[in-house]
């Protein structure tokens, strides 16, 4: 199968590859997987809690070529963009900057997802401190809009 | 169309003796073998031919449990492995550890074995899971509501299976 140069760059010299303490406030942690191979990727994204930018991103992806690259772009697009514009990424990006054959599609699917899931993560924690630190004089606000919409999303 | 089950004069159910499978694929097999038919017509050749190709492909999907499994719950009405692939974040994160784990074995005979050892367990404890389940399947009227829930779960659990698998297959291929 021919691999564009750009799957190759990534998957021989993949981009913040690591991990970033999930406990922490400011970090979302995404976990997806695809049955159907087997492969596993954690994605993890550092957000500034005053601006609301991700100032670094982090993967370890157990997969095919493919899924490594897709992750690997994904944490480099990540880097310096707001939440709305990163949940704005879309796989069919991926599969155009990778050239990514039409069977390897579903591994930036994996990707987009796991970009979404680690933000889904990021906003539950900043939503159940919110609550905690609020919680006190706030009993009749409605609570946990943005955690609801991330479960709803993911369920 | 005829089911594996059917073709094999089989009941339809998980719960399966290796013996009488295999012994209801030997005689049948024998009995449309080509080389007994070989005064035939044509036609009587090709049918029994395909009759054969069908009798190998039952006998192949039925005899190991997880493909014995997604069969019949497919039968029973789904999920698809492409209808449900979610899993819950607990089991992602055990696999990517068992992923870590495997990465740092390399090269070290003992620890590899070690893990293969694991994941065998693994998915032995998942095809109990699969049988407990069809078992609490059996146990429902046919239009319980509660049956599309159990076959989500079956349909988790040979979800967890391929995992397994892709682990298993990663630890012999020895490679990434």
């Amino acid at each position: 199968m021919p691999y564009s140069s750009k799957i190759l760059d990534h998957y021989n010299n993949p981009r913040n590859v690591g991990s970033f303490d999930a406990s922490d406030p400011t970090v979302g942690t995404g976990l997806v997987g695809a049955p159907e191979c087997g492969d596993v990727m954690k994605l993890q994204i550092k957000v500034n809690p005053q601006t609301g930018i991700i100032e670094d991103a982090r993967f370890k992806t157990f997969g095919c070529g493919s899924a490594i690259a897709s992750s690997s772009l994904a944490t480099e697009w990540l880097k310096g963009k707001t939440l709305d514009e990163a949940m704005a990424i879309r796989n069919t990006q991926i599969v155009e900057e990778l050239a990514l054959p039409p069977v390897k599609v579903h591994c930036s699917v994996l990707a987009e997802d796991a970009i979404k899931a680690a933000i889904r993560n990021y906003l539950e924690k900043q939503q159940s401190r919110h609550e905690t630190t609020s919680s006190t004089q706030a009993s009749t606000h409605p609570s946990g809009t943005l955690a609801a919409e991330a479960a709803q999303t993911s369920a | 169309m005829t089911d594996h089950f059917e073709l094999l004069g089989l009941p339809r159910r998980f719960a399966l003796d290796p013996q009488a499978l295999e012994q209801a694929y030997r005689l049948r097999s024998r009995a449309v073998h080509p080389d007994y038919h070989a005064q035939a017509t044509q036609a009587e050749r090709q049918a029994s031919m395909e009759l054969s190709a069908a009798l190998n492909t039952a006998y192949t999907v039925l005899r190991d449990p997880f493909r014995r499994a997604d069969y019949l719950v497919q039968l029973l009405g789904g999920p698809s492995a492409a209808e449900h692939k979610q899993m819950p974040p607990d089991f992602l994160a055990e696999m990517l550890e068992c992923r870590e784990q495997l990465e740092q074995a390399r090269g070290q005979p003992q620890a590899l074995a070690r893990l293969e050892a694991d994941f065998h367990r693994r998915s032995q404890q998942l095809i109990e899971q699969l049988g407990q389940l069809f078992a609490e399947l059996e146990q429902l009227a046919p239009d319980d509501p509660r049956q599309a829930e159990i076959r989500r779960r079956i349909r988790m659990v040979l979800n967890a299976g391929q995992y397994v698998r892709g682990l298993l297959r990663d630890l012999n291929a020895g490679g990434a």
